[in-house]
């Protein structure tokens, strides 16, 4: 399975292959164009040239919410959660579309609807021993900690179980120590088989934990290739890590 | 230094526990007893009072899913209450056709309910907020208006009766245990939806709508549902409504009622089923006990309504924005090498050899 | 019948175009609507029917009086209903704050003025004509006020600073502009519109509580189908707004032209959710 896109505005014919199993890092300075690149291939904008693919079949352009069902998931830059719910229910909420209980069942709670709940709190509690908050599942959200609600997102985006996952700048905010927490599990994730495309600002994440490295500048592909690669060549590091 | 995992209180999900379950369970326990006991040691008046508390709550659970739950300003759902109590009484007096038994009647008004709420709520998916609330005013405005003119069918300003269900609930009594069943029938549907898949989306719309797209969520489906379900049960409350008045006019239909429920739903707070419930028993009852008070009551429900509002969280705390700035400022110190600043997007790529 | 018609319906969408003028400075001093801007429409009457006839004072001194009761209004929604809510987290909450307010004043009135409508004086002392004050009172309070707006936006100082809050807050605070004066200024201002609007309709409309929300609704159709913000949209709206009301009144009868109304306005709004002379936003990152 792959994913592939090519050509879009405000990002100059961009050529991105991700695959299943392995981690793809996506870096470049700010404004270069990381984050709306992320947002095309979730569905957020749709590209005004060029053609996403899943497996070779070209995907419809917006629908961000057509995604989820492809087991495309993603994480956002700021954290997007319910505050007011607990961290369980709001990892729950990755799995909606997994419930198979209609609406009128769920309103007499018939036993499909009560399956399903059971389902959902199993399988997020698992999400969230994966990223390693279970300790936390049923405090209320708001009262978390940045970097906590990062790990909160990733496992909604697990519950999914997704072929692919996209990470939109995971580390801003870490500690170090969390830093390579969410490296291990990053690289745990992959190995189980899902690609992960992960669009970072800060370079030795990325260059720890991937398979294939993009460097993006001002909307245009700098160089892609090996992490060993990426740090070796100069225009890179003339243009981005500095002497 | 991490969140303590300090328990969440009354967990909806019941995830872990039974003794956390039955907290929950108390306070509804408590109300179903109170209720059950009611006619023992409340008089006559009070039983009226009571059982428009019940009516109101029927209508008020499912408004709950719209606003509390989903986040949409309905403001105008009276329109729906109106809607049912005229369905009811017109279809049982026969001004349309042969008269039919009130359950009939009260059936066809919940179906009639629920396309208006659907005609009424979906708008809420095209236009921002401060419209669509002025579209659900200007909505129960003109069913009032309709309610009024179309005399030959309504009964115009005269009115018309209200229906009478049959024994046991003719009395008094009976007709409170009637309403008092819906009203907890509504609790326990409603309670069941809060912990469900669809109870957790919806508030997912509210409050990080982009993200519950992103898991898949569709809200137009969604909220489709909700109002469906919402504009049902307000119009059965309706023709309940209409029976307890036994006899409406298009003025017993006022702003004054919407705004009540709005504000009971806002004061028992978002996203909960037991504060809305206390809130429209409260409010229900309130104005019963300062007689004075009645004619100052919509002016009242408004300042508390604007107190509420006003006293919203305000932006995130300080100390957790510079925390999160310290952090980041560290982690970029632990790296070697600048982050980009405009001096790398300045200069150009070098040419490739 | 035809210049019954016309002249009405012209009259009636003057106010109705003051108002949604009110909703709009209000708009571009905060991005948020208020629901006061049609009650401020209903005080315009019920203040000049109180100073005027009811009080006994001189035409013009009830006017500057109902004029300075409107921005009275205007300061009092900036920093009761507006001003808390800006702040918050949830976006949506100056509906309900702006409603709560506008149901306050309405009661209020309700209680203390009465339920029922009063008469509104006769301002000049001219024989009832075809052409009587009370129609061209509220063309001649639109077109003052659409003067007025343009000579204060492109002229003064402050027209200048109004608009460049409007434009682009972050920009103007940086430059040093006190945004929350100016803010309140603007909600005066439109105060000052809104009452303008009842007190030249008074005769019209009455001085009557209930027209609070009449106005409310009938007030905001200009402004959701002229565009947010757009105040020549808006005129435009209101007048064909009264027009079509009146038409519909005279044909179907008075009931029927407000259903008319309604279905048009939603099917409008619909189809084009920024009006048809708005912008249609961009969705946000």
């Amino acid at each position: 399975m792959s994913l592939s896109f090519g050509g879009v505005q405000a990002i100059d014919r961009l050529d991105i292959e991700i695959r299943p199993g392995q981690v793809h890092g996506l870096i470049g300075p700010n404004g270069s164009g990381k984050t709306t690149t992320l947002n095309v291939i979730s569905g957020y904008y749709a590209p005004k040239r060029g053609v996403i693919r899943l497996n070779g079949a070209a995907m419809s352009g917006q629908g961000l919410h057509r995604r989820a069902h492809m087991r495309i998931a993603r994480t956002f830059q700021t954290p997007r959660i319910v505050g007011s719910a607990s961290v369980l229910e709001n990892v729950m909420i990755g799995g909606t579309i997994d419930g198979k209980g209609t609406f009128v069942e769920s309103l007499l709670s018939l036993p499909r609807h009560r399956r399903d709940e059971a389902m959902l709190r199993d399988t997020a509690m698992l999400a969230l021993a994966a990223v390693g908050l279970e300790r936390l599942a049923l405090v209320r959200a708001d009262r978390l900690q940045h970097s906590e609600l990062r790990f909160t997102e990733i496992a909604r985006a697990l519950m999914l179980r997704p072929a692919f996952l996209l990470l939109d700048e995971p580390a801003a905010g870490l500690s170090a120590e969390e830093i390579g927490r969410l490296g291990t599990l990053i690289q745990a994730i992959a190995q189980s088989g899902t690609g992960v495309l992960v669009v970072e600002h800060h370079p030795d994440l990325i260059f720890d934990i991937c398979h294939h490295v993009t460097v993006l500048n001002l909307g245009k592909i700098l160089a892609a290739g090996a992490p060993a690669e990426i740090r070796a060549d100069r225009e890179v590091v003339n243009a981005y890590l500095g002497a | 230094m991490d969140t303590q995992a300090t328990p969440l209180h009354a967990s909806r999900t019941n995830a872990l526990g039974a003794p956390s379950s039955l907290n929950a369970a108390l306070p509804f326990l408590a109300l179903l007893v109170v209720g059950i006991a009611f006619p023992l040691f409340g008089g006559g008046y009070w039983g009226v009072i009571a059982t428009r508390a019940c009516i109101y709550w029927v209508l008020a659970s499912g408004l709950n899913l719209v606003v509390g739950f989903g986040g949409q300003i309905a403001i105008g759902w009276v329109a729906l209450l109106t809607l049912g109590a005229y369905t009811t009484s017109v279809l049982v007096a026969g001004n349309v056709g042969p008269p039919l038994p009130p359950y009939l009647a009260l059936a066809i008004a919940a179906v009639v309910g629920a396309v208006f709420g659907l005609i009424v709520g979906l708008p809420a998916l095209r236009l921002r907020t401060f419209y669509f609330a002025i579209t659900t005013l200007g909505f129960a405005t003109i069913v009032t208006q309709v309610a009024l003119a179309w005399q030959s069918v309504t009964g115009g300003g005269v009115g018309v009766a209200g229906p009478v269900f049959p024994h046991p609930f003719a009395s008094q009594w009976g007709f409170y245990y009637f309403c008092f069943g819906l009203a907890a029938i509504c609790t326990w549907m409603t309670l069941n939806v809060a912990a469900s898949r669809f109870g957790r989306a919806l508030t997912a719309i509210r409050d990080a709508e982009v993200a519950a797209e992103a898991s898949g969520i569709s809200k137009p489906g969604l909220l489709a549902t909700v109002f469906l379900f919402s504009g049902a049960v307000a119009a059965v409350a309706g023709g309940l409504f209409a029976s307890l008045q036994s006899y409406i006019t298009p003025d017993a239909f006022t702003l004054d009622l919407s705004i009540l429920f709005f504000i009971a739903i806002l004061i028992g707070g978002r996203g909960s089923i037991l504060g809305p419930l206390l809130g429209t028993i409260l409010l229900t009852v309130l104005p019963e006990f300062a007689a004075p008070l009645v004619a100052w009551s919509t002016f009242l429900y408004a300042v508390l309504l604007l107190v509420i509002v006003s006293r919203s969280p305000a932006e995130l705390p300080r100390s957790s924005i510079s925390r999160t700035a310290a952090r980041s400022r560290a982690t970029a110190r632990s790296f070697r090498g600048p982050t980009c600043s405009s001096r790398c997007l300045a200069r150009p790529p070098a040419s490739a050899p | 019948m035809v210049e019954s018609i016309v002249s009405t319906g012209l009259a009636i969408g003057c106010i109705y175009a003051l108002i949604a003028i009110t909703y709009n400075v209000m708009f571009s001093a905060s991005r948020v609507f208020s629901f006061t801007a049609g009650t401020l429409g209903m005080l315009g009457g019920v203040l000049g029917s109180l100073f005027i006839a009811r009080m006994g004072l001189p035409v013009a001194v009830g006017f500057l009086l109902t004029l300075a009761g409107g921005a009275a209004i205007g300061i009092v929604t900036e920093i009761v209903a507006v001003r808390p809510v800006l702040k918050s987290l949830d976006q949506h909450l100056y509906v309900l704050s702006t409603l709560a307010l506008a149901l306050m004043i309405q009661q209020y009135t309700a209680i203390e003025w009465s339920t029922e409508p009063q008469p509104f004086p006769r301002l000049f002392d001219i024989e009832r004509g075809g052409f009587d004050q009370q129609f061209w009172l509220p063309m001649l309070a639109c077109a003052v006020t659409i003067v007025g707006l343009e000579l204060l936006y492109r002229r003064t100082l402050i027209g200048h600073a109004f608009l460049a809050i409007a434009e682009d807050n972050f920009a103007a605070r940086a430059l040093g502009l006190p945004e929350r004066r100016l803010r309140m200024a603007s909600f005066a201002l439109a105060g000052v519109i809104g009452a303008l609007a009842g007190f030249a309709g008074g005769q019209m409309l009455l001085a009557f509580f209930a027209n609070a929300p009449m106005l409310t609704f009938y007030g905001f159709v200009p402004v959701a189908l002229g565009g947010m913000g757009n105040n020549r949209g808006a005129v435009v709206a209101g007048l064909l707004l009264g027009l079509f009301q009146q038409a519909a009144n005279f044909l179907v009868g008075g009931i029927f032209a407000s259903v008319a109304v309604f279905t048009v306005f939603i099917i409008v709004l619909l189809a084009r959710p920024e009006g048809i002379a708005g912008a249609s936003l961009p969705r946000r990152v």
